[in-house]
């Protein structure tokens, strides 16, 4: 699986759908992508009240619809759940609540994905917990669209960086920081 | 001191595991300062707890020698001020001028509208605060924050430490809240390559230095 970033010029083009980055990447890699982004009234929303509940109700209807990729044994384990599973999800800190989510939203079967505004609110060990868990799920390419993208560069070094040019994108060289300049990137 | 924190202890409601646990914490005038820690260590709550907005199971915070929880809410956001991690959540006006007039109102202060430029926030102000993205909107808690500026002020995470703008924004801000005196709280999942007088880690619920 590849793991692509994409180095924006204006980070404001991410709120409130990202359309036009978007379509950039469905030209570039001429694939649908399955698309995360979070609500913006996430906090303190979910469908059940504890953790074990959400996962289990979420699997359970990715299982009907079939798309779902494990059993609810594997997926606490691979994405690291097993302490959480009786906490309320009210009750988690925002970081872990989204990161939750984007854990549910990865248990669907896609050979690509596209994350918009992942990153935010995650440390360092739940970003590798989020590219560890991508792995073991599987499929082509994974594309990340972030405010910052930083954070996951300095995780994960081999990240594929994308650049913009224009109406589309290219791989691109390292990222030159001149933080001289004032600015919308995320880099 | 500017702001005293002593034995501080919270718990949830109906859990049995406290999120801050025992926690002390000084801050002198002007003073700024980063918590660095973990997703889940108590970086919010604390945020929460100086600011008055959650009341602690135990211990006190006290901000010019007054216990915010005894102070009335317009007083308590005079002492101290949390600028949420998802600001959007912190808008209920429909346009960035109606926010503007409620904070001026709320305060009893004046807006100064020529400082927009330096929290990067442009002066289309019919916008709605919930079209702005995430940098512009933290940029934009920013500049309310210092219509009345609050002696604490605690920034629960920056968006996006790589962006220019927040990074002027935030500079600009301490800048200003260090030649008034008044103490500002940052906290981050990371270390920042910014000139705060202490940065602090924080770890099951309480503070060491780094």
């Amino acid at each position: 699986m590849d793991i692509y970033g994409v180095v924006m010029r204006n980070t404001c083009e991410l709120w409130p759908d990202a359309k036009k980055v978007t379509e950039k990447c469905e030209t570039f890699f001429g694939t649908q992508f399955e698309i995360y982004q979070p609500s913006e009234y996430v906090v303190g929303t979910s469908y059940t009240r504890r953790v074990s509940e959400e996962i289990a109700f979420v699997l359970l209807s990715q299982a009907k619809a079939g798309v779902s990729l494990l059993s609810q044994d594997q997926f606490t384990r691979i994405w690291r759940l097993i302490e959480w599973l009786d906490y309320d999800v009210a009750a988690l800190s925002g970081g872990w609540r989204k990161y939750l989510g984007l854990s549910l939203f990865s248990n669907q079967k896609a050979d690509a994905r596209l994350f918009i505004d992942a990153s935010r609110h995650l440390s360092d060990t739940l970003l590798l917990n989020l590219l560890r868990g991508l792995e073991e799920s599987g499929g082509e390419s994974v594309v990340f669209l972030e405010y910052d993208i930083l954070p996951i560069l300095n995780v994960l070094p081999s990240l594929l960086l994308l650049h913009e040019h224009d109406d589309r994108l290219e791989i691109g060289n390292p990222i030159q920081m001149d933080c001289s300049q004032a600015g919308e990137t995320n880099y | 001191m500017i702001l005293f924190v002593e034995s501080l202890d919270y718990r949830y409601p109906g859990s049995s595991r406290s999120v801050i646990s025992q926690l002390n914490l000084e801050c002198g005038v002007g003073q700024s300062l980063l918590i660095v820690g973990d997703n889940g260590c108590g970086k919010s709550t604390l945020g929460k707890l100086i600011s008055g907005l959650l009341q602690p199971s135990s211990g006190t915070v006290v901000i010019n020698e007054k216990n915010v929880f005894r102070l009335p809410s317009r007083k308590r956001v005079s002492a101290a001020m949390y600028v949420h991690q998802e600001n959007h959540l912190q808008y209920f006006k429909s346009s960035l001028e109606d926010e503007i007039r409620w904070m001026e109102k709320w305060m009893s202060a004046e807006a100064d509208l020529t400082q927009l430029g330096a929290f990067f926030v442009s002066n289309d102000l019919i916008r709605n605060p919930h079209d702005l993205s995430v940098n512009e909107a933290w940029r934009f808690s920013l500049y309310l924050s210092m219509i009345a500026p609050p002696t604490v002020l605690f920034i629960d995470e920056i968006p996006a430490i790589s962006n220019r703008n927040n990074r002027a924004a935030l500079s600009n801000l301490m800048k200003a809240r260090h030649e008034l005196g008044l103490v500002t709280v940052l906290s981050y999942q990371r270390i920042l390559d910014y000139p705060f007088q202490a940065v602090l880690a924080m770890e099951e619920g309480r503070l060491t230095s780094v």
